[in-house]
């Protein structure tokens, strides 16, 4: 499969991608947080779990592109 | 120990100095003309290897500790008067880190002259040079330099160089003062410790570089963070369970899920300004992630220390400073890691080795530099050792500055950062370790946390009590100060540079045409700030390993068509390579005999040219 080559899952667009994710979700925690929204433990858990998926994402295409272009 | 004790303010209970109102200021005042009157009669050729100290005279050392002796009879007043105090630190701060520029007819340390360079590329190509340098691939701050030189209508950065290190040193007081009134020590203490900080800064940081510019963002991140968050007030169980086993408690708290997710901070400011920090938070976090290759990871774990310390209500901001940090070495830097990844991860966790190449490669050379080299370590040690007094003997509501002080050291498990990532470690911990310093005398008397030493009652014995604080005070300050100023400029014998050498560079630059090198023995010259690609700089001996007969024998393998010999590095190869007095003169004979000719000649530099080839 094409996106299950090294270079193809180590490309520019998708660390960047993924990287602009998890800041998008990493804000609107804060935001909600700050601002006092009340989130239900459901929609947190729901938005903590994404942002830890996106983060271990990140990690491994970041890796890869260590390895892959090095 | 009673609550009444408890509430006490040490300070006021010795009974604070009366001294007229304005002492301290006119102090402070006498101090600065005392400077002015030293540095203006300064003769910058009489430099001996001891560096900036050596040409400085009794004024200067008079003006510098009547402004130490004006702080701290400032510092003992009640009540506190921050204008006044403010005041004194500035001078203190231009006394020490604006002599050199006062004094040097040039700008110091080539590092310095070569981001100019970097800046003109920018200014006249429109971006930086992919693939030339690793400085490159973190561009931020020689792009904001290179808008800062066409915003103000000029082609270079030269005009910026010489007075960098006084301005940037000023820009940090504010984030510092910020730093010191919220790190949970006494006020006092707070304006002491930053005092401390600047009679200890030796670290010769603050030249035109990313990385003096990044620690100005490291320091108004922390600020921002501590003057916004504050821990949650809490009901102490220790009347119940004892104080140990509610401190053991409380320790166990740092790894709780509601610690790590900012619950146990809390801030008082509004909806608008925290959203409005967090915001600009990232950002700076974004400017020094493109700006500097160490400083992003030191925020992030400055962050994270304020995180487990309850000084931090939202753990994204951690989060966020690490992706950035790392994205941009994914992406950004890739033109660096391309090829040679070693150089990033080659020395993780080869603590040994990291430590041998920043201290024993340090430790060598003739008696004068190895004087300025131990007295720095013994001064470093000494400041830690009264971190540790500190430690032991303040009161606190968290042990904040103990772990921002640990928390640069994990930077030096991950990199060497070329034999100085020991030094940026001691430099991002300074803030707070000056803070602790200032602790042991000044441990302050409240908190939860108590010291781990019996407190010293001074009330028993109030006026003297009172004369050996201050004493004490005094000759802390002054020590330290001295000390820095002696260590601070004790490479300027061969990295202050002086007219002569600038315009030996820039004659060579100027008769150089494209592919053209211009030889140098060692980089202790004003270099690199012109024609950074098409007129490259070719460096003999940049180790100082070679015999003077392998550095002849290297120019002629290399043949670069211009040879800049200068008082610097003739000074350098006496003082660090350990070369014998008058050697540049054998290697300029040398190449003479092999075809090159003198073509220009100041009192402190001589440009040759290679009459060999075309």
């Amino acid at each position: 499969m094409f996106i299950a080559t090294p270079s193809a899952l180590g490309a520019p667009a998708v660390v960047l991608v993924t990287l602009i994710a998890c800041i998008v979700l990493l804000g609107v925690r804060a935001w909600a947080g700050v601002v006092g929204v009340a989130l239900t433990r459901r929609v947190m858990a729901l938005v903590n779990a994404s942002i830890v998926v996106l983060l271990v994402v990140l990690a491994v295409v970041i890796v890869i592109r260590f390895k892959t272009y090095a | 120990m009673s609550t009444d004790t408890l509430a006490r303010d040490s300070v006021s209970d010795l009974g604070v100095l009366r001294p007229s109102n304005t002492l301290g200021v006119i102090l402070g005042i006498v101090g600065l003309s005392l400077w002015i009157l030293s540095v203006r009669s300064a003769d910058f050729f009489n430099m001996s290897a001891l560096g900036l100290v050596s040409v400085l005279n009794w004024m200067y050392f008079a003006g510098l500790i009547l402004v130490c002796i004006g702080f701290v009879l400032e510092l003992l007043r009640a009540p506190l008067r921050p204008a006044r105090l403010t005041f004194l630190l500035a001078v203190l701060v231009v006394i020490i880190y604006g002599t050199a520029s006062a004094i040097e007819p040039v700008a110091g340390i080539t590092d310095s002259w070569i981001h100019a360079g970097f800046i003109q590329y920018i200014v006249q190509h429109g971006q930086p040079l992919n693939g030339y340098d690793a400085r490159f691939s973190w561009p931020g701050g020689f792009s904001l330099a290179a808008i800062l030189v066409s915003w103000v209508g000029k082609t270079n950065a030269y005009s910026f160089l010489r007075w960098f290190p006084l301005v940037i040193e000023l820009s940090y007081l504010a984030p510092l003062i910020v730093i010191a009134k919220n790190a949970g020590v006494s006020r006092r203490a707070g304006w002491l410790g930053v005092a401390l900080y600047y009679a200890t800064n030796w670290i010769f940081q603050d030249y035109f570089s990313p990385q003096a510019l990044n620690y100005l963002f490291f320091l108004v991140v922390i600020a921002a963070v501590l003057a916004c968050w504050r821990p949650r007030s809490r009901t102490t169980g220790s009347e119940v369970a004892g104080y140990w086993r509610e401190r053991v408690l409380q320790t166990r708290a740092i790894i709780s899920r509601e610690r790590l997710e900012g619950f146990d901070a809390v801030t008082e400011w509004s909806i608008s300004q925290t959203i409005g920090v967090l915001l600009l938070v990232c950002l700076i976090c974004f400017a020094s992630a493109i700006s500097h290759q160490l400083t992003p990871y030191a925020i992030v774990l400055a962050l994270a220390a304020c995180l487990i310390t309850r000084r931090l209500g939202r753990p994204e901001l951690v989060i966020v400073a690490g992706i950035l940090a790392v994205g941009w070495l994914s992406l950004g830097a890739s033109n660096y890691w391309i090829g040679h990844l070693s150089t990033i991860f080659g020395s993780v966790g080869a603590v040994g080795a990291t430590v041998g190449s920043n201290v024993t490669s340090h430790v060598t050379g003739s008696a004068s530099h190895l004087f300025v080299v131990k007295l720095r370590i013994l001064m470093t040690a000494a400041l830690y050792l009264m971190a540790g007094v500190g430690f032991l003997r303040r009161w606190s509501d968290s042990r904040l500055l103990e772990v921002l002080v640990a928390a640069p050291f994990l930077l030096v498990l991950a990199q060497n950062y070329g034999g100085e990532g020991l030094l940026r470690v001691v430099l991002f911990g300074l803030p707070f370790t000056s803070l602790m310093a200032a602790s042991a005398i000044l441990p302050g008397s409240r908190g939860s946390i108590r010291p781990l030493v019996p407190t010293i009652d001074f009330t028993r014995f109030r006026q003297s009590g009172r004369a050996v604080l201050a004493g004490v005070l005094l000759v802390t300050l002054i020590a330290f100060a001295i000390a820095t100023v002696v260590v601070r400029g004790g490479n300027d014998s061969y990295e202050a540079y002086s007219t002569g050498e600038l315009q030996a560079m820039n004659y060579a630059y100027s008769h150089a045409v494209t592919g053209q090198a211009i030889g140098v023995i060692a980089d202790y010259l004003p270099a690199g700030q012109e024609k950074i690609l098409s007129v490259p700089i070719y460096s003999a001996d940049f180790e100082g390993n070679l015999t003077l007969k392998q550095i002849d024998a290297d120019f002629l393998t290399v043949h670069p068509k211009w040879v800049v010999l200068s008082q610097s590095q003739e000074a350098w190869g006496e003082l660090v390579a350990g070369y014998p007095f008058g050697w540049e003169a054998t290697v300029e004979v040398g190449l003479i005999q092999k075809g090159y000719v003198i073509v220009k000649h100041w009192r402190t530099a001589t440009v040759l040219r290679d009459t060999t080839s075309t």
